[in-house]
């Protein structure tokens, strides 16, 4: 039995590389090995704008796991912004105003209410805000995590502090067997063919990113339609929820669908320059698996499933698993004196 | 022909002489000023609507002012294209303190004084114990492109500029001119002259910080963060009476280490520049009509820090100053006197 554990984190999204760093600060003797196909720019992760906003449905094996979950999260993220580092991870905070035409529900966020700093209904003037037509409204305190800067920055400092990075792709879990002692499997949609696991289901979504630095404060209408600022002035403009859609093509449809309803929240949006055009299929489950299992041999904490809101919650759910992992491998000692 | 001149090209000359223009098309109207954007106060400024350091000036006044400028601005902002960010201000006090409400409060988007545990989370985020606050979504101008779109309509509408330095209101230039709107900010002080108007320096450190989208105002240290769609402006200071227009080093260290406290992510930022404007400060607005000498002068100055928070709203009380005076103006006038 070795000192140090060889510990390998399948994945190099933002659930994968949060998984390594917590391990690494943690479990300081452990050997950490990063095995991914896809990193930084080309990972789901990197798509998506990043903003702290569970939604309702957002799911854990229990409500009191679900709220654990997003607290923490909440948590990790505010220790980096308070931090010097906080541009170079990605991390901005700003308001937001989310308004609908018909749904009161669709304002409220019984997730984070209590926990971010401002949560309010918004007055009448500010209905008007973005036009005719929005009926109500919430303004709330948040932050965002772009991954495009996050990614790098937690990759860069996983090496520096010793951990491993091998490019491939993991076909099946058994090929793991005895070379590693505990394996997280932070794959997001790869689980789906990884585990088998006919409970993922790819929800598809695209965004624009533009050019809007004088665009400050994030706008939702009626949940579809997203305005969020960006670093470096560039905003993602969205978006999309497509179910049970396997489509990583560019949708000129849906492109020219969200420009239009983002323009007609906000006109001034109409001489933003499109810098690009990303889709995005975000893992799906309810619940988020976060769970031990010795699957061919190998002991694995999963850790996918996350949704739309892995960016948001991939610290509560790592936390988890890391303690998950950790109490497995103890269980293993245990077993073996 | 009736001829007008406005005294001044910063942004209430600008927008005095728009708004005239634009309103009574047969009018000549004419700007005068020694300096242009981007080099005038304005020019520097953070950018941010909020009524402060105007003195004595009524509530009442500041409200109709600024609300109307507030209303300007959101236009703009929605419509797109100049350079005008929406975002929420914190306000903040370390001391304990009763906060008034002022009259603008249901006026502007989301007004509403900072609970315990809003004043507990800015507190932790930026390592200050903060007792009392407000916030309210406000605007924050990138002041020299403000001024270049004041500037373009005033040209489209067929406006002049001449490039004059005016020492006194009684100027030889001013001589074929039957109005004259005077908005000389500081300078009022010897054309006019007015010693009431005195300068209020302000230094500031422009940085490269885009990710940041909120304004923060430390009211008792004296520190603030406005970040505009181009850069971020760190300030402050309040120098009643100070003349200097060089950097301060002492005052470059106070903005930059108290900034760079509150909001940690500022300390690898790169600094573009640092500034400093004379605020025109003067005990109260000076926002009336005077006949003098058979020439009505309409005085728009002494804005102090709030220049840019009310400029559309004086510039609309200059324009009904001028229609309650145009009946003592025949249009035939400059014909009457030969």
């Amino acid at each position: 039995m070795t000192d140090s554990p060889n510990i390998a984190i399948v994945g190099a999204g933002v659930v994968g590389l949060t998984v390594a760093r917590l391990l690494q600060s943690e479990q300081r003797h452990c050997n950490l090995t990063i095995i991914a196909d896809a990193f930084k720019e080309d990972t789901t992760s990197a798509v998506a704008a990043g903003i702290f906003r569970p939604g309702t449905s957002f799911k854990g094996s229990t409500d009191g796991h679900t709220k654990k979950w997003i607290r923490d999260s909440w948590h990790y993220w505010q220790e980096i912004l308070k931090s010097p580092e906080a541009s170079q991870a990605g991390l901005m905070t700003f308001s937001a105003y989310i308004f609908s035409k018909k749904h009161y529900s669709v304002t409220r966020n019984h997730l984070i209410e209590d926990l971010v700093p401002i949560y309010r209904a918004v007055d009448d003037n500010e209905l008007s805000l973005c036009g005719d037509g929005w009926k109500y409204g919430s303004y709330f305190s948040t932050v965002k995590i772009g991954c495009d800067r996050y990614l790098p920055w937690a990759e860069g400092k996983f090496i520096q502090d010793g951990g491993k990075i091998l490019t491939g792709r993991v076909d099946n879990i058994a090929s793991l067997r005895g070379k590693y002692d505990l394996v997280f499997n932070c794959t997001g949609f790869g689980a789906k063919a990884l585990c088998n696991d006919h409970d993922l289901v790819p929800i598809r979504g695209q965004v624009l990113k533009v050019r809007a630095p004088w665009l400050k404060t994030a706008f939702y209408g009626d949940y579809d339609t997203y305005v969020i600022p960006g670093f470096d002035g560039v905003a993602t403009l969205g978006g999309v929820r497509q179910y049970d859609s396997y489509n990583t093509d560019v949708c000129r449809h849906d492109s020219a669908a969200i420009l239009e309803r983002c323009c007609a929240m906000l006109p001034a949006l109409k001489s933003a320059e499109v810098v690009a055009h990303r889709v995005g299929l975000r893992p799906h489950r309810v619940p988020v698996r976060v769970e031990p299992e010795v699957l061919d041999g190998v002991k694995v904490v999963h850790c996918y499933g996350h949704g739309g809101y892995g960016v948001t919650c991939a610290p509560g759910t790592a936390i988890d698993a890391v303690s998950i992992g950790v109490d497995l491998f103890k269980c293993n000692m245990r077993n073996k004196l | 022909m009736v001829k007008i001149c406005v005294i001044g090209a910063g942004v209430n000359g600008l927008t005095c002489a728009l708004k005239i223009k634009e309103k009574y098309k047969d009018f000549d109207v004419t700007i005068f000023s020694d300096e242009f954007t981007p080099n005038t106060t304005g020019d520097g400024s953070g950018g941010l609507w909020y009524p402060y350091l105007c003195g004595d000036t009524s509530q009442e006044n500041l409200t109709k002012w600024g609300i109307e400028t507030y209303s300007f601005l959101y236009d703009l902002w929605y419509t797109g294209g100049k350079h005008i960010s929406l975002m929420p201000m914190y306000e903040l006090y370390r001391q304990k303190k009763q906060l008034s409400r002022p009259l603008w409060a249901d006026l502007v988007f989301g007004y509403r004084e900072l609970d315990m545990r809003q004043l507990d989370y800015l507190s932790t985020m930026h390592s200050v114990e903060y007792s009392a606050g407000r916030t309210f979504t406000t605007f924050v101008i990138q002041a020299p492109k403000l001024l270049e779109y004041l500037y373009k309509r005033f040209k489209d509408a067929n406006g002049e500029v001449a490039t004059a330095k005016i020492t006194s209101l009684s100027d030889p230039l001013l001589q074929e001119f039957r109005v004259i709107v005077n908005c000389t900010g500081l300078r009022a002080r010897d054309v006019v002259p007015d010693t009431r108007v005195f300068p209020i320096r302000g230094q500031i450190a422009r940085v490269k910080a885009p990710w940041l989208n909120y304004t923060i105002v430390d009211e008792d240290s004296g520190h603030y963060i406005i970040p505009n769609d181009a850069i971020c402006v760190l300030g402050g200071t309040h120098q009643n009476n100070d003349y200097r227009t060089e950097i301060d080093a002492g005052n470059t260290g106070f903005i930059l280490n108290g900034c760079r406290q509150m909001i940690p992510s500022l300390k690898s930022v790169e600094v573009v520049k640092h500034w400093v404007g004379l605020r025109p400060g003067r005990d109260e607005i000076r926002l009336e009509a005077e006949e003098r000498k058979g020439k009505i002068y309409i005085h728009n100055y002494g804005h102090g820090g709030s220049g840019l928070t009310l400029f559309w709203g004086c510039g609309e009380n200059v324009l009904q100053l001028l229609e309650q005076n145009l009946g003592s103006i025949k249009p035939h006038d400059a014909k009457s006197k030969l």
